[in-house]
């Protein structure tokens, strides 16, 4: 349940007022996990332990720069209008996958997998 | 009228026209079909009027050696057959399902939906609705349910209506409904206590001449008619067929060792556990049993698209929300207060019940409101109305056609020396693969559209964990007698005729070449009055 909870709370990133500026830059996700993502995303343990099963799963995503192209692909926007964007796109298009049953999109996969890689 | 084997004189014959084996919904379909015409109609039922365990039922006893069937508790053996312990839950096949899907090996029936329409139209007459169907918008329109907006190439609403329940029965039975018609009816002979023995046929197999049928306590019987019809079941109707095929050395449909195979269910179980945040009034509002005027009953879930089915070479499926209803919420409290005061009880702790009601006032009044606006008690709904904050989804699941997958003779025999029935049913990778996709599916459309988030239960996780453990039985048995225009292919032709033979039909689910994942009543009845209207030409 709490798992879901935080999750949920990247869904609703766009209900959140005042989000803030950023880059697309992989310093720049890095920055924006540091400082929000307790707030707008829940335990970082938890996800970041989510995180690990996917990328044992997606070795190929193990390297941060690449994995913070994944997620953010050279957008101009805000950190979190981009993370709002892509989740939304992911669902759409059905670019989901599974972690530990659990349904997520891609992006939200992706960012657990950062999660974790931050907390090693 | 309805008379009992074992009050007649010892080796009567008793000639007709049409001899119907078996009183389940097919029997009895065909049978009040034919009432009234000129037509000299024989049932004969190897149960009696009641449940007797000793006397009939005990005869249903066999072997499973795959998945586990429950071959006595599945079926009924008495007047009404399995319908006696039938829920009421209707819908038609979809279009796709009568199709040729050329990713679903021995797929395709050789009628069409359309063929069936108007035979579903007499058929929900026949199951109890008394007025037609609204279409499924109308039918939410008049509910006052509006579903969120899911991708249609997904996953698509899909409606089951519930019988309506009759005064004085506990469910809509058939031989409740139907009794007084058959035990008034000049032209039906219904016989209870008569169980098949024997066929006789003519020198070269092709024409059943009679049946012989014996009850528990010896008392034999003889009728000789133009036209047979079996209609024991899904199960009973094979093991009818190869005794009969035994017993001849051949013939019967067998020619081509088709007779017991394609035995399919619909496997149903959990596939996901769908969690939210706060709680899911909105939803349970949509997808649950609901309750309109006129004793209107409609459950809503979802199903696969038909294109998703196609794109991906997957099976049908449906899915509905079971709530794991909060217990301490005010609604669960309300309903237990009423239920107390209902038998005469004071409830214990009425001051903190009565304070959790109140804390809950809101839902409390919504839901009362809702089910007196329906004109139904408190209690119907049970945990479907209880305010939740998690639900299961339940998968209905269509099996692709197996031929391993089958019925046969079981070595040991019966009390009344036939051979027993063996099950050999199986579950294959499609039916995980369809699940796990529709399940990832309903996660994905829930997720998008704020309904909540979803978890796959570990036998969707895990391609190693047997599916035979977590899929129980719907005692929906089907396909062991498939329908197909080419006899190398099915056992029964178009009309339900058993290929080879001139005289001799089968109704129900057995002739289903596919499952679909629709409950399987309606099109048991539909081509049941259909085949009343082929018998009578």
């Amino acid at each position: 349940m709490r798992l879901f909870i935080s999750l949920l709370g990247v869904l609703s990133l766009s209900r959140i007022p005042g989000a803030p500026e950023g880059s697309f830059a992989a310093a720049q996700l890095r920055s924006w996990l540091q400082h929000f993502g307790p707030a707008r995303l829940g335990d970082p343990a938890a996800l970041g332990r989510l995180g690990a099963i996917y990328l044992a799963a997606h070795p190929g995503e193990q390297q941060p720069e690449r994995l913070s192209r994944l997620i953010l692909r050279d957008s101009a926007a805000p950190v979190e209008s981009v993370l709002i964007e892509r989740i939304a796109q992911d669902w759409s298009q059905h670019d989901v996958t599974q972690v530990e049953g659990w349904v997520l999109s891609r992006t939200e996969a992706r960012i657990c997998a950062a999660l974790h890689l931050m907390g090693r | 009228m309805i008379e009992d084997l074992r009050q007649l004189p010892p080796d009567s014959t008793i000639t007709a026209d049409i001899c119907l084996i078996g009183a389940g919904a097919a029997g009895i379909t065909i049978a009040q079909e034919l009432a009234g015409s000129a037509l000299r109609v024989c049932m004969v039922e190897g149960g009696g009027a009641q449940y007797e365990y000793q006397e009939s039922q005990q005869l249903y006893a066999g072997n499973s050696v795959g998945v586990p069937v429950a071959l006595e508790a599945g079926r009924l053996r008495f007047l009404g057959g399995t319908t006696n312990h039938w829920g009421g839950r209707c819908a038609p096949l979809d279009e796709q399902d009568f199709r040729q899907r050329d990713w679903i090996p021995h797929s395709g029936w050789p009628i069409d939906r359309a063929e069936l329409d108007r035979y579903y139209v007499r058929a929900r007459q026949v199951a109890g609705f008394s007025s037609p169907w609204l279409s499924d918008p109308d039918t939410l329109s008049y509910l006052n349910v509006t579903l969120p907006a899911f991708n249609q190439q997904w996953l698509q609403p899909f409606l089951w209506h519930f019988t309506p329940v009759m005064k004085d029965a506990p469910a809509w039975h058939w031989a409740t409904a139907y009794g007084p018609l058959l035990q008034q009816s000049s032209n039906i002979r219904t016989l209870l206590h008569a169980n098949f023995a024997a066929f006789t046929t003519s020198a070269d197999r092709t024409r059943v001449r009679s049946l012989t049928v014996r009850s528990m306590n010896g008392v034999s019987a003889r009728i000789d008619a133009a036209k047979f019809v079996v209609c024991c079941g899904g199960i009973e109707n094979a093991r009818l067929l190869l005794l009969a095929a035994e017993a001849n050395s051949g013939g019967f449909g067998n020619n081509n060792d088709l007779v017991g195979r394609f035995f399919m269910q619909h496997p149903r179980g959990p596939a996901a556990l769908i969690v939210s945040p706060g709680l899911m009034a909105r939803t349970q509002e949509q997808f649950n049993i609901l309750l309109g005027r006129d004793g209107l009953v409609v459950e809503v879930g979802l199903t696969l698209a038909p294109q998703l089915q196609q794109q991906e070479r997957l099976l049908n499926c449906s899915g509905v929300l079971r709530y794991q209803g909060d217990p301490d919420s005010g609604v669960a409290v309300a309903q237990d207060i009423w239920r107390s005061l209902q038998s005469g009880k004071w409830p214990p702790d009425i001051g903190d019940k009565v304070g959790r009601v109140a804390g809950d006032f809101g839902d409390v009044l919504r839901g009362l409101e809702h089910r007196i606006a329906a004109g139904h008690s408190m209690d119907l709904e049970g945990s479907q109305g209880i305010p939740s904050r998690s639900a299961i989804l339940l998968l209905d699941l269509e099996q692709a056609p197996n031929p391993d997958s089958r019925i046969t003779l079981a070595a040991d025999r019966d009390a009344l020396g036939l051979r027993r029935v063996q099950a050999n049913w199986q579950l294959g990778e499609m039916e995980r693969r369809t699940a796990a996709r529709f399940a990832s599916v309903v996660g994905a459309e829930f997720a998008r559209l704020g309904i909540g988030r979803c978890r796959l239960e570990p036998w969707l996780q895990d391609d190693q964990l047997p599916m035979g453990t977590a899929l129980a039985e719907t005692y929906h048995y089907i396909g062991t007698t498939r329908m197909a225009d080419d006899p190398s292919a099915g056992v029964t032709d178009r009309n339900c005729a058993v290929h080879g033979m001139q005289n001799l039909f089968v109704a129900g689910s057995s002739v289903f070449p596919t499952a679909g994942q629709a409950n399987p009543t309606l099109t048991i009845v539909a081509l049941a009055v259909r085949l009343a209207d082929h018998l009578k030409n």
